[in-house]
């Protein structure tokens, strides 16, 4: 997928498309819930296999001991992970797609 | 047949036969093994070649002689190439193989093992020729019995000789029926058009897992209820589904089971590893090396396994709403059709959330078997729990990281604060708190919880009233000055920090009580589940009508940003269905019914006859108070020790401990929970023996406690779901959307640690002993533990089907604990692990007591 099509599904209005504009918002709620979560571990998942063995554990000591130290993650990522961004765009553009194959 | 490289070497040095060589035999008067096949073994094994190098390494030191040296070198030099190519030490990555042809790349990089795919089809194969052999014999027989029964039809054999050709006819046609599970299935595909039968059971299983049919993880009383469950899975897979569908289910589960299945795998690279770094004799380069690449080779066929997984999820999920959407065309001009399109699109993105979240478990595990020390960590933090830390850290983020993944998601179009939203996990982490203020609210954690954490709230806000219904309660409570603030701040968009304040209070003070209540809703979480109601009852009542919904949005935020609509102060969502009577009972503890509403619809025809109980019992058993559950937990507390409670009788609140998980159990267990359903009484008016059902227990011949149902205190003659007064009450939003999170149980029970599973292997053993060696003597044993013959059967048999026992102690019956420890008890020596888990036992026995 080329980043202009990664904006372009970050851009769609997943219920809409969906044709579930309507539903009840805990239903949407719902929806929601469950894909954060997925999309998020699969960020996670997808960031620390690009990582050394070394470098992951040095990532999960901090998750482990101070999870809520923002600037120390993003300092480590922005260093061992220069493209976090875009992999994680694409993690999100990628599960969304699959959400809307559904959609003819 | 040219010979392999390898046997060139080792005939050019040492003495064989020419005749021997001509037969293929070795030095070592063996023949190599395959090459018959074109493959060489070496004769040594890996471990010898090792020693054989360590003992040259050692002369060669020793030796002064050059041609000696040169020679051992040479030797030295022959055996490392031998080792290095001995299948045992060699392993080639994904690319070499592919080299070789062994692996297949096609254009979408998607590979398929040749190696595999070949050995399966020669099984195939093979057992196709045995098939068609069958089959043949099966003409020829039929020819045969053709002949017999024209011999039969000429007559003249008497009753023995015609009773011998029926039985000879019968044994022939037993001779022809496959056998094997393979053959059967193979000769069904034969029979069945729709080739639904050429996947196994258990891949039949898997797709209907996928398809919510069928729930691994869940709560079957024993191995027959599994299977009872099993059957009812497999045969609404068929019905309800396409074979496009079942194939695409098939084909998603068997790649998820790959990459699970490598956790295995990379186990036993482990242990092969451990051994060799132990092993003196073996050179630590070599053996570093092999590791390496072996799991170098695991995580090419990690890569590999996610190539092909995500179309394979992107095919179940456009199969799944062909079929849906082909179904529904009959209902085309119904006035429910768009609703109906709807909750088949719902169905749609349920099973796909629900199944790439079992993938990413699969990940986790498999990641976590190659860098345990940080993967662990990982998949603590993505524990869906309470007590997970990205659940703790929620109350101190702010509130736009929360929602900007959410934002990312909808697509609406706000800007995506990702280094700091992903870098701290916060994404999930508001997820997890958006999940578990849902639970609080009734969504996870449902009435028990809901009731224990907002009914001190409630009571907190005005002060509790004896005489009130907990409707009046709740009125009372809306018109309170704090309800009424809190309402306000709900509506206040321009004070919206003092509003995030108050809500986070709450939600702290939430936080304190799911801590205390913690083990109770980890024991009962399954159970809680299904008294999932009080989402348009008691909060909606709380909050003023706003629906539940709008304290999780409040809490986590989207609507801050305008993701979600506003729906602040509209109308209550009815979660009861309409058909159901208002007024009701429910089980637990119940409103007090004093002004509540008599049903004129009721219509009570009990069957009457003799009663077996007291009247005193009868009035405790009778519902009125307390729904169902709530009675017999009254008669348990009653009579304790009558009931199985083995601890002290004077310590009330034991009992009362007790007696909660008890009913539940013998709610259960008499049908009247389960299967995300729950009985619930219609308001029969006036409380009291006369006009109300009774649900008195007593113990029946085989140790089981039973719910008997009486009506006017004499037996009503009906049981289970069937009364008039009776109804099955089910949470209404699973019927729509079934959450992904509420669907999969926490990874933490699919993901074990090698310990753990360690202490499983150790436990299932013992168990497994004691149920061979117990077979005759259950009965003595019984005695031993003050329990019935039935019970220590059962027990032993559930612990035996129990996979996960150490993750799953908090859920053992007193059984099950009375059985483990007594057979711990019984070993004359414990290891580290199974200590461990005795004394874990020993807490739960002391808490109980």
């Amino acid at each position: 997928m080329n980043k202009d099509e990664i904006e372009k599904i970050l851009g769609m209005d997943l219920f809409k498309e969906l044709n579930l504009e309507d539903i009840e918002p805990e239903i949407k709620q719902s929806i929601l819930d469950d894909a954060g979560y997925v999309v998020t571990r699969g960020i996670w998942i997808k960031m620390m296999e690009g990582l050394s063995e070394e470098k992951q554990i040095e990532l999960s000591k901090m998750l482990e001991n101070d999870p809520e130290n923002v600037e120390a993650f993003t300092n480590f990522i922005k260093k061992e992970i220069p493209n976090y961004e875009d992999l994680a765009k694409e993690e999100v553009a990628n599960y969304k797609s699959l959400l809307l194959a559904q959609v003819k | 047949m040219e010979k392999p490289k390898e046997i060139e070497i080792i005939s050019s040095h040492t003495d064989v036969k020419e005749s021997d060589k001509k037969e293929g035999i070795d030095m070592y008067g063996k023949k190599p093994l395959g090459e018959e096949e074109g493959g060489y073994v070496p004769r040594k094994t890996a471990e010898e070649i090792r020693q054989e190098i360590s003992e040259l390494k050692k002369s060669l030191k020793s030796t002064n002689y050059v041609g000696d040296k040169e020679s051992i070198e040479k030797e030295i030099i022959r055996l490392e190439s031998e080792l290095k190519n001995s299948p045992n030490t060699k392993l080639k990555t994904a690319s070499e193989l592919a080299m070789e042809g062994k692996i297949a790349w096609d254009k979408g990089n998607k590979t398929e093992k040749k190696e595999t795919k070949e050995s399966t089809e020669a099984e195939i194969n093979k057992i196709k020729d045995e098939i068609e052999k069958r089959n043949k014999r099966l003409a020829e027989l039929d020819e045969e019995d053709e002949k017999l029964k024209k011999e039969l039809e000429k007559g003249g054999y008497d009753k023995d000789q015609i009773e011998n050709i029926k039985n000879l006819l019968a044994k022939r046609k037993n001779e022809t029926e496959p056998t094997t599970p393979i053959e059967q299935n193979i000769a069904g595909k034969n029979e069945n058009k729709e080739g639904k039968e050429k996947y196994s059971r258990e891949e039949l299983l898997n797709a209907a897992e996928i398809f919510c049919k069928f729930n691994r993880a869940g709560y079957y009383k024993n191995p027959e209820g599994a299977k009872v469950a099993e059957e009812e899975a497999l045969k609404k897979l068929k019905a309800e589904h396409s074979e496009r569908e079942i194939e695409a289910a098939v084909k998603v589960s068997g790649k998820r089971n790959q990459l699970s299945n490598l956790k295995d795998e990379l186990k036993r690279i482990e242990k092969e590893h451990k051994t060799a770094e132990n092993d003196p004799y073996a050179d630590s380069s070599i053996v570093s090396a092999k590791y390496k690449q072996q799991i170098q080779d695991i995580k090419d066929k990690i890569l590999l396994i996610d190539n092909d997984y995500n179309p394979l999820l992107k095919e179940l999920g456009v199969s799944n709403i062909d079929n849906q959407l082909k179904n529904l065309e009959k209902y085309e001009n119904d006035a429910d059709y768009n609703k109906k399109v709807q909750n088949a699109r719902l169905f749609n993105l349920s099973i796909l959330q629900t199944e790439k979240l079992r993938y990413q478990d699969a990940q986790v595990a498999t990641n976590s078997a190659i860098n345990p020390k940080a993967w662990d960590k990982i998949k603590n933090f993505f524990k869906r729990g309470v007590e997970s830390k990205a659940f703790q850290g929620y109350a101190k983020m702010g509130r736009f990281t929360r929602t900007a993944l959410n934002a990312a998601i909808v697509g609406g179009g706000t800007a995506i604060l990702w280094p700091s939203a992903i870098a701290a996990g916060l994404g999930v982490t508001s997820f997890l708190a958006y999940k578990t203020v849902k639970g609080l609210v009734g969504g996870t954690f449902g009435f028990g919880l809901s009731k224990k954490i907002f009914q001190p709230m409630v009571r907190g806000s005005y002060g509790h009233d004896e005489k009130l219904t907990t409707q009046d309660q709740q009125g009372e409570a809306v018109k309170s000055a704090e309800m009424s603030n809190l309402e306000q701040l709900a509506k206040d968009k321009e004070n919206s920090e003092k509003r995030a304040e108050t809500l986070e209070k709450i939600f702290e003070e939430n936080i304190k009580l799911c801590d205390k209540y913690k083990d109770r809703i980890d024991k009962n979480k399954k159970l809680f589940k299904r008294n999932n109601f009080i989402i348009g009852t008691l909060i909606p009542g709380v909050l003023g009508g706003m629906g539940a919904s709008v304290l999780t949005d409040w809490v986590a935020g989207p609507q801050v940003l305008g993701i979600l609509p506003h729906h602040g102060g509209g109308a209550i969502k009815e979660t009861i269905p309409d058909n159901h009577p208002k007024g009701n009972v429910t089980p637990g503890e119940s409103p007090d019914l004093k002004g509540e509403h008599v049903l004129p619809e009721v219509i009570v025809t009990p069957k009457t006859g003799g009663s077996m109980f007291d009247e005193e019992t009868l009035k405790m058993a009778t519902v009125g108070k307390r729904g169902i559950e709530g009675v017999v937990r009254d008669q348990l507390e009653a009579h304790p020790a009558k009931f199985g409670f083995n601890g002290d009788i004077n310590d009330k609140l034991a009992i009362h401990k007790w007696s909660g998980t008890k009913a539940d159990l013998i709610a259960i267990d008499n049908n009247y929970k389960g299967g995300g359903t729950e009985t619930w009484v219609k308001d029969m008016g006036e409380p009291g023996l006369k006009g109300n059902p009774a649900y008195p227990i007593d113990i029946d011949a085989n140790g089981k406690i039973t719910i008997h149902e009486y009506f006017d205190g004499k037996p009503s003659g009906t049981g289970g779901l069937n009364s008039p007064y009776e109804y099955e009450h089910a949470s209404p939003t699973s019927q729509r959307y079934i959450s992904a999170l509420d669907n999969t149980p926490d990874m933490s029970e699919n993901t074990l640690s090698l310990a753990q599973e360690n202490m499983n292997q150790s436990l299932h053993g013992l168990v497994h002993e004691n149920l061979t060696e117990l077979s005759g003597n259950i009965p003595d044993y019984a005695t031993v533990l003050g329990t019935t013959t039935d019970k220590v059967h059962s027990a032993l048999l559930d612990l035996e089907n129990t996979k996960d026992i150490v993750g799953n102690i908090s859920k053992l019956n007193p059984e099950q604990i009375n059985l483990l420890s007594k057979i711990l008890e019984l070993q004359p020596k414990l290891t580290p692990d199974t200590q461990a888990f005795k004394n874990a036992l020993d807490t739960i026995t002391n808490s109980q007591n």
